[in-house]
């Protein structure tokens, strides 16, 4: 199968330490890739030099085929498009309300009129369970709520490609669980791939169809969930608790 | 029992390495080492080690920094499994600990220094041609900013501040009046109060009061607003989205501020002056009609349209300030304070700086108006 996301030879510098070392992964459409690792490994800067956030001092980045770091902007903005980013902590705009939050990407870049979008906005938010939320405020929302109103405006654009950071990070077992699976039904209802960050053994076990585990800014395993059992490596096999 | 012995190129360690023990096994291996070659050491034999706690990883750690030089590394061997996870979870500060003895020379570190300051500078430019060349297109295309931001950042910056721009305006008319009114006095030279109180304010202390008032009251708004995006990684969502945050968040403000900064420039102006007619007539008996015809008299069109590009020039500084401050910041909330108490120490320096700067170009040049 086509790769959908190829990271080449990615190696990057903070000042004179180096955080991701030489990597190179293949995510294959329709699957839910997890990367995974202990604090300070490299994921999330892995998952932002994939989304553009930042450039690497040497490699390649291609999404849907194409080499984003040779991209001019306009061609950028039309791959920005086609993927959909959940932050870490849901990054919502706090002066405006959820349904506000999630109209941005519709207002901004379709000519759709108002009705339709806030259309749109409402069925999203109702996918992720939130569809009495639409006039709150961010800071009105749980820790749950506020996620699940940043994967609406994540998917908003109906995206291919998804990218989570930390879903999971500071929730209660049982609304971590239910992040989880509304990725997955999100997954098979728009047909997208899906690239996790995460350090939850429970979602990894729960969803994950493949792991991308990192060390010291290096990948360490990349394959199925039920192999890393196999894994001799010390790190992993405390990661995991096997 | 809890020892430390040393044998050829070895030091045995043994029993509990625990915080109750590790101070005298710290003596005891200062005193074994005395007159000992540190360099001849190869290893470090744990086999005998029981327990460890934080003091026994640091003893070890400790141990090894010291008989590391020259390029040689200790090894330790015959570690028990319990300890190797325990010494493990400390590996990362071990690490740190040795970059940070690295230090630079000073030509090293004026060369960083220089290369720093050069990168800060041209990034301020960088952003400051964004903000400015991002304000004129969002005037030509509305896509890439939010509905009515421009109004409700005027609004903010603007209206918000009249109260306070009004009542320390009129207290620096007053208070500039009252101190040249005992002057004035003794020379018969009462009426140029005017004089001294229109010039003033329309030439330098409207635009630069009002300025100051909003470099602390907005410009810090502004710098904490991004700076909590930056940390927030709303900034972030927004690239992610496809949306240019200096498009989306700072225009708007720029534009806002533009547009406001000369109409509270010119209150400021005016309620100044009325301060200094309040001491005029009050205190130094002139007639309200005798003070205005004073002041009309003096006054030209240019000090008006000099404050006026000051005040603009400033509002400028204000906002490309405190959005390099918020785009930068680092550390979290601690950050977010940091940069915003930065930012307006900043700006108000260079408001006076630009300030100094127009006023010699003014007076060496005469403006024709």
């Amino acid at each position: 199968m086509e790769p959908i996301i190829r990271v080449k030879n990615i190696t990057t510098y903070f000042g004179y330490h180096k955080v991701l070392d030489n990597i190179s992964i293949d995510f294959l459409t329709h699957e839910i890739a997890f990367i995974v690792g202990k604090s300070g490994c490299g994921k999330t800067t892995l998952l932002k030099h994939i989304i553009g956030l930042h450039r690497p001092a040497d490699g390649d980045i291609e999404i849907f085929g194409e080499n984003i770091l040779a991209m001019d902007e306009s061609c950028f903005n039309s791959t920005l498009n086609r993927i959909g980013v959940l932050f870490q902590n849901g990054a919502l705009f706090n002066s405006i309300t959820v349904k506000d939050n999630v109209s941005i990407p519709l207002e901004q870049h379709s000519d759709l009129p108002k009705r339709l979008i806030d259309r749109i906005v409402h069925d999203k938010l109702n996918l992720v369970g939130l569809g009495h939320a639409l006039d709150l405020y961010p800071a009105q929302l749980s820790g749950g709520m506020r996620k699940r109103a940043a994967l609406a405006r994540a998917i908003a654009l109906d995206p291919q490609i998804l990218f989570a950071d930390e879903p999971g990070a500071g929730l209660d077992p049982i609304t971590a669980a239910s992040i989880d699976n509304l990725l997955l039904n999100l997954r098979n209802l728009l047909d997208m791939t899906l690239v996790i960050v995460s350090h939850e053994i429970n979602s990894i076990k729960r969803i994950a169809d493949r792991i991308v585990f990192m060390d010291e800014g290096a990948v360490k395993y990349d394959g199925d969930f039920d192999k890393i059992k196999d894994n001799t490596d010390r790190m992993i096999k405390s990661f995991f608790q096997f | 029992m809890t020892d430390v012995r040393i044998s050829e190129n070895y030091i045995h360690l043994a029993g509990d390495l625990v915080r109750g023990q590790v101070p005298d096994l710290w003596k005891k291996y200062k005193k074994e080492m005395k007159g000992k070659d540190t360099a001849a050491i190869d290893f470090i034999d744990l086999a005998g080690v029981n327990d460890i706690d934080s003091a026994g990883i640091a003893f070890i750690y400790e141990m090894m920094d010291a008989l590391s030089h020259g390029g040689k590394s200790i090894q330790l061997i015959q570690t028990p499994d319990r300890i190797v996870s325990a010494l493990d979870a400390f590996r990362s500060e071990s690490i740190e600990k040795k970059t940070l003895t690295h230090r630079n020379s000073f030509l090293e570190n004026v060369g960083e220094r220089t290369l720093e300051v050069t990168s800060v500078l041209k990034d301020f430019m960088i952003l400051a041609a964004d903000i400015l060349y991002f304000s004129v297109l969002n005037l030509f295309d509305k896509k890439g900013q939010r509905e009515g931001s421009f109004i409700q950042q005027s609004v903010f910056i603007g209206v918000s501040a009249l109260p306070i721009v009004g009542l320390i305006s009129f207290l620096i008319g007053f208070i500039l009046a009252l101190q040249s009114a005992a002057q004035l006095r003794q020379f018969g030279a009462n009426i140029f109060v005017a004089d001294l109180i229109g010039i003033a304010m329309l030439r330098e202390m409207g635009p630069i009061m009002t300025a100051i008032v909003v470099a602390g009251r907005s410009g810090s708004s502004i710098a904490s607003e991004i700076a909590t995006m930056q940390v927030t990684e709303e900034l972030d969502a927004l690239k992610s989205m496809a949306l240019n945050p200096i498009r989306y968040v700072i225009a708007p403000k720029l534009q806002g501020i533009t547009l406001t900064m000369p109409l509270l420039t010119i209150m400021a102006d005016l309620i100044g002056i009325l301060g200094g007619f309040v001491i005029g007539v009050t205190y130094l008996g002139l007639s309200p009609s005798a003070f205005f015809n004073e002041l009309i008299t003096v006054l030209l069109m240019k000090d008006v349209i000099t404050g006026l590009i000051k005040s603009v020039l400033f509002a400028w500084i204000i906002v490309i300030v405190a959005s390099h401050y918020g785009l930068h910041v680092t550390g979290g909330a601690e950050g977010v304070g940091r940069a915003t108490t930065a930012s307006v120490v900043a700006s108000i320096f260079m408001v006076i700086v630009a300030d100094s700067i127009l006023g010699l170009l003014f007076y060496f040049n005469e403006p024709v108006f």
